[in-house]
């Protein structure tokens, strides 16, 4: 049978503290005397540790039993990790924390720094999947309150580490844009950003100590806290004695800290020095805490399948509630039975509190679950321009040549001018990445941002994809409006969990408390002549449109790239949208559909804003066939539209710009009554968008659904050289499919 | 064994109906620390030139003039809180106490942060305070419908009305006072309340007219007592803030705790934090009931006239499933009632 190490645990308190009752003599201090010399640790600090510490024990066994009752869902604790209450204590409730999951006497610590807070019950809401939980409404069990400055966290896998290096940038960065104190948060504050010795190993980590250190190490203030929380051992593997400390202790732009989590006297002191460091100092620091983990990695989890019976003792016998509530009987601040008395109460309270939050509602429906996924109530969205500073100041800035009075010009052009108006109008939005200052970007779309609006607000960033969109989530939790560039569509995918399990998730585990407002641009698809090869013509973009809450735009043309990208900027800053616009490189530079700079167009009045899901309608509206498509392929799409037109055949093109959600009302209004619908989508077959019309189409509209032809990129990454042509839907191939449907519906 | 958290009223509990009340439980083993109580606060009484509780208490009639004026109805209130408390039977926990508005002063004392007599001599110079002037007033209102739910953005709304009446000028103040479980009361000058009553919807609940003035009750927990609050840091600066046995909740959600509740915090707080801000009962039941969940809330005396607004928080909060006033009512006619009231004999046997 197996033992119950949960009770082992739990007697190893009551004994080693009844134990040591007879060595307790009273030492009388007031609340504000120190207990040790040389740290801020007094009598009233260190009973209050023992409590967080104790109650966060307890939520760890109130888990477990109600576990046992089919009551609650999560048994991953903070057991051995209490020592955390540490920083709860001795940071300020006010610095963003991303905190990992063994994170109970952290929060427990910090919640006592905020009149009000309720951490017990809220907790335990969280661990019985009620609607109720205040921070994820019951969808996962997290770490989190908006009032305490905690985003929530869902990371296993330390991907919070790069939105917290991004966070801690914007910090100080926000300073020299002047929008400091916009958000409340104190101008010396300091991220907070814990994770276990098993995590640093993850890529996301490494990443994320790599910018730390690469900003840090060019003197860019930092002020980030990261907290590795050593147990030594992830899930049933050991971290290497030493890895951690010979990893971390002298790595360039990162100061090393150690300290005993699993004492106060030991670690107290430490912990805070390394938090008065960081926030003197204003760089990165690695706080190494010791820490054991105890009751194995989750309820789940038997520890002695992988572990000798004497390793888990002792490990047990370093239980750091042991050791605190030794040390404060040792100090004569509390005598056993004035510890135990604490312990007892705090044992009440948690399983009270357990019982009443299993009786709390839970999810009873799909909207229910979604409705921090809900896209915003599309008319509410103000249609005020993202363009709107005053036209003296725009003439100005123009000096006397506003943009709309020049001739047509190409689409990069345009977008260049777009995100110059965008800047002007308002100094939150900014813009970085790869080569996107000086240089102008790849091609140049964010040419003279960076001489116009300086370093603060245009910047280049490191190599590093996943380093940008931590930046982008860090800016727009800062409130900033975060524009950031990712060079190439492939480019995306080796970070693509920052938006993936990080920027989109967060609105719906923190019930839209916290949202990461950006528009990613991101130069991508193919056809590019000349310069091939996969990694520059990805077509491909099925990774993020399973993404829930994400909007994912395009354009074809100049004018609708503009008009979109007001309109994306307004949608992130007014409902914290995460939207990626996908700009199609190959129409960048296009200048000729089917005559001389006819696919050039003028620049769009300030005020002029697309519409949510707006979509384009070209060709005859009683035509027989209608095509559907966006990007390269609307411009393929009116090339053979002409061609077709030559021969006098008719055609009807809708243009999809927004390609997630995408607009199914507009959709199967223009496919009503027509006999076939071509989709034209340069994507590959298999994942791209056409298959999800198909079925609108077919779900919609059973017998009367018109005949679909999908013209789609084939199941291949692009190829170098001429090759892609193989690959690609030609203007060609659009023609001959529009030829075919008007057969079928001849024969 | 129960565990339990002690609620104490505040001003206004004490009404005709309570005539008497301090000689309410003879028979119990216990009343000799009743009488006791009644005599050490007779005793402060006479000292300071007041007439004795037990004189006030124990007259034949009730005169609304003598009995709610400040410098008798707090230490009244505060002594009937204090002596139905001392009548618990020690096989309860008390895992909490909390007050509403002056009923922290008696919280003060059930904890044991200050004893009977410091604690006393604090709700009798408070709540007797006028400096010989006029520190306005108190006007209450609802927020909630016939089944005690919240309406959506009432609460709002009464404070956005309070900041408009206030922006017309010094003498027009008006704003939050008490958080006050379905209520809010609003402390205001006389003109600012004036405003008040006059733009507020009338509104029936329970028999009641709303909005209604408070009478005999000063501005309390507004910057308009600021006087008092500064003849309490300078009269009661000797008072001796010792820890609770028993956390303590205050008027902002703060639990003040054993081992680590600094006297000047306490001091500070009590004689002028919540002197001059609001004060948010409902936030302090709730902390009690999310970090301590009590089996029951005792009503301590006198009379129960708070029960009305316990019950709203516990509403507001789905308690034990509780979550409208007809479900309140069920809960209370069971056997084991959340919400223990000591005007009621037979509620009050459960703990006595």
């Amino acid at each position: 049978m197996a033992v119950n190490r949960t009770e082992i645990v739990d007697q190893n308190f009551r004994t080693r503290v009844a134990e040591a009752a007879s060595g307790f003599q009273r030492v009388h201090r007031k609340t504000d005397d120190p207990i040790l010399p040389g740290c801020g640790l007094t009598q009233a600090r260190a009973v209050e540790l023992l409590e967080c510490q104790i109650a966060s024990r307890w939520l760890d066994y109130v888990a477990r039993e109600l576990k046992a009752e089919n009551k609650s869902f999560y048994t991953i604790g903070s057991a051995g990790h209490e020592g955390n209450a540490m920083l709860g204590q001795l940071t300020r409730w006010s610095d963003p924390a991303f905190l990992h999951y063994r994170s109970g006497g952290f929060v427990l610590a910090r919640a006592r720094q905020v009149a009000g807070q309720t951490p017990i019950f809220d907790t335990c809401l969280g661990l019985a999947a009620s609607k109720e939980d205040p921070i994820a409404g019951g969808r996962h069990k997290v770490w989190g309150s908006s009032q305490l400055s905690i985003p929530p966290q869902t990371s296993t896998i330390a991907s919070h580490l790069p939105k917290s290096v991004g966070y801690a940038f914007f910090l100080e960065r926000r300073l020299h844009l002047g929008v400091a104190g916009a958000d409340g948060i104190p101008e010396d504050s300091i991220v907070v950003c814990s994770f276990g010795d098993a995590s640093v190993n993850h890529s996301t980590a490494q990443g994320a100590f790599n910018s730390a250190a690469w900003a840090s190490f060019q003197r860019l203030p930092l002020p980030i806290l990261f907290v590795c929380e050593d147990n030594g051992i992830g899930i049933s593997v050991d971290t290497p004695v030493g890895w951690v400390e010979r990893s971390f202790r002298a790595r360039p732009g990162i100061v090393y800290f150690q300290a005993d989590g699993l004492s106060l006297k030991q670690g107290y002191a430490q912990v805070e020095q390394a938090v008065d460091f960081c926030r003197r100092k204003r760089c990165p620091v690695f706080l190494h805490l010791r820490t054991v983990r105890l009751l194995g990695h989750a309820g789940t989890d038997v520890e002695q399948t992988y572990m000798p019976r004497h390793r888990i003792e002792a490990r047990e016998a370093m239980d750091p509630l042991i050791r605190t509530a030794l040390e404060l009987i040792d100090e004569g601040v509390l005598s056993s039975e004035e510890v135990m008395e604490i312990y007892e109460g705090i044992a009440e309270q948690v399983r009270a509190a357990g019982q009443e939050a299993a009786s709390r509602p839970r999810h009873e429906s799909a909207d229910s679950v979604m409705s921090p996924l809900e896209l915003p109530d599309l008319s509410a969205v103000p249609r005020r321009s993202a363009v709107d500073c005053s036209p003296e100041e725009r003439l100005r800035f123009w000096s006397g040549k506003l943009p709309e009075t020049q001739r047509p010009r190409h689409m990069a052009q345009l977008i260049c001018w777009g995100l110059q108006d965008l800047m002007l109008s308002d100094e939150k939005r900014i813009v970085f990445g790869e080569d996107v200052a000086r240089k102008g970007g790849v091609y140049r779309v964010t040419a003279d941002l960076y001489e116009r609006f300086g370093v603060g607000r245009v910047f280049n960033t490191l190599l590093d994809e996943q380093t940008i969109l931590g930046l982008a989530i860090g800016a727009g939790q800062m409130g900033l409006t975060p524009i950031p560039e990712i060079q190439y569509l492939a480019y995306v995918y080796n970070a693509v969990d920052q938006l993936r399990g990080e920027a989109c998730s967060l609105q719906f585990f923190s019930e839209r408390q916290f949202r990461n407002p950006m528009v990613v641009r991101v130069a991508g698809l193919a056809y590019q002549k000349g310069f091939g090869g996969h990694f520059h013509n990805d077509n491909s973009f099925a990774s993020l449109r399973e993404i829930p809450g994400i909007v994912i735009v395009t354009a074809s043309n100049g004018a609708d790239a503009v008009r979109l990208m007001r309109t994306c900027v307004r949608l992130a800053e007014t409902e914290g949208t995460v939207v990626v616009f996908i700009e199609p490189i190959a129409l960048y530079m296009a200048k000729h559909l089917v005559a001389k700079g006819d696919w050039e167009c003028a620049y769009p009045a300030p005020h002029e804003m697309m519409d949510f899901a707006e979509v384009g309608v070209h060709g005859d509206p009683k035509a027989d066939v209608l095509l559907i498509t966006y990007g390269n392929g609307y411009f393929l799409s009116r090339q053979a539209c002409w061609d077709l037109l030559q021969e006098g055949i008719a055609t009807r093109i809708l243009e999809l710009r927004f390609l997630t959600p995408l607009n199914r009302d507009a959709i199967l209004q223009e496919a009503r009554g027509r006999s076939a619908v071509v989709i034209v989508d340069e994507s590959r077959k298999t994942g791209s968008i056409s298959e999800e019309i198909a079925a609108l189409l077919v779900e919609s509209m059973g017998a009367r659904t018109p005949r679909i032809e999908r013209i789609c990129g084939h199941d291949t990454y692009i190829p170098l050289g001429t090759a892609w042509q193989h690959v690609l839907p030609s203007r060609r191939d659009i023609y001959d499919a529009v030829k075919r449907c008007q057969e079928a519906a001849r024969g | 064994m129960a565990r339990i958290a002690l609620i104490a009223p505040g001003r206004g509990s004490y009404t005709a109906r309570e005539l008497g009340y301090l000689n309410r439980f003879q028979g119990h083993p216990r009343f000799h620390l009743r009488k006791r109580m009644v005599e050490q606060a007779d005793d402060h009484r006479r000292s300071i030139g007041r007439p004795a509780l037990s004189e006030l208490d124990g007259s034949a009639k009730f005169q609304a003039s003598k009995h709610t004026a400040g410098e008798h109805a707090s230490a009244l209130i505060f002594t009937c809180s204090a002596a139905d408390a001392a009548l618990i039977s020690p096989q309860h926990k008390i895992v909490a106490v909390l007050g509403n508005s002056m009923g922290w002063y008696s919280a003060l004392q059930l904890s044991g942060i200050l004893s009977f007599d410091q604690a006393l001599r604090l709700a009798d110079g408070m709540g007797g305070y006028h400096g010989g002037k006029n520190l306005g007033g108190q006007a209450i209102y609802p927020l909630v419908d016939s089944q005690w739910r919240e309406r959506n953005g009432e609460s709002e709304r009464l404070l956005e009305l309070a900041q408009e009446i206030r922006s017309q000028g010094r003498d027009h103040w008006v704003g939050l006072s008490i958080r006050l479980g379905g209520y809010l009361v609003f402390a205001g000058t006389p003109l600012g309340l004036d405003q008040l009553m006059k733009r507020l919807d009338k509104r029936r609940l329970g028999g009641q007219e709303y909005p209604l003035l408070l009478p005999g009750h000063a501005a309390f927990h507004s910057p308009l007592v600021e006087e008092a609050s500064e003849w309490g840091r300078s009269h009661l600066s000797d008072l001796d803030w010792r820890q609770p046995n028993v956390p303590a909740i205050d008027g902002r959600g703060r639990v003040w705790r054993r081992f680590q509740s600094h006297p000047q915090e306490l001091f500070e707080y009590t004689l002028r934090d919540q002197v001059v801000a609001p004060f948010d009962f409902s936030l302090s039941l709730r902390v009690t009931l999310r970090e301590f969940s009590p089996d029951h809330l005792v009503l301590l005396g006198p009379g129960e006239s708070l029960g009305g607004a316990i019950a709203q928080a516990l509403i507001a909060e789905g308690w034990r499933g509780i979550r409208s006033k007809s479900r309140f009512k069920e809960e209370q006619a069971g056997a084991n009632p959340i919400l223990v009231s000591m005007n009621r004999p037979d509620q009050a046997s459960k703990v006595i």
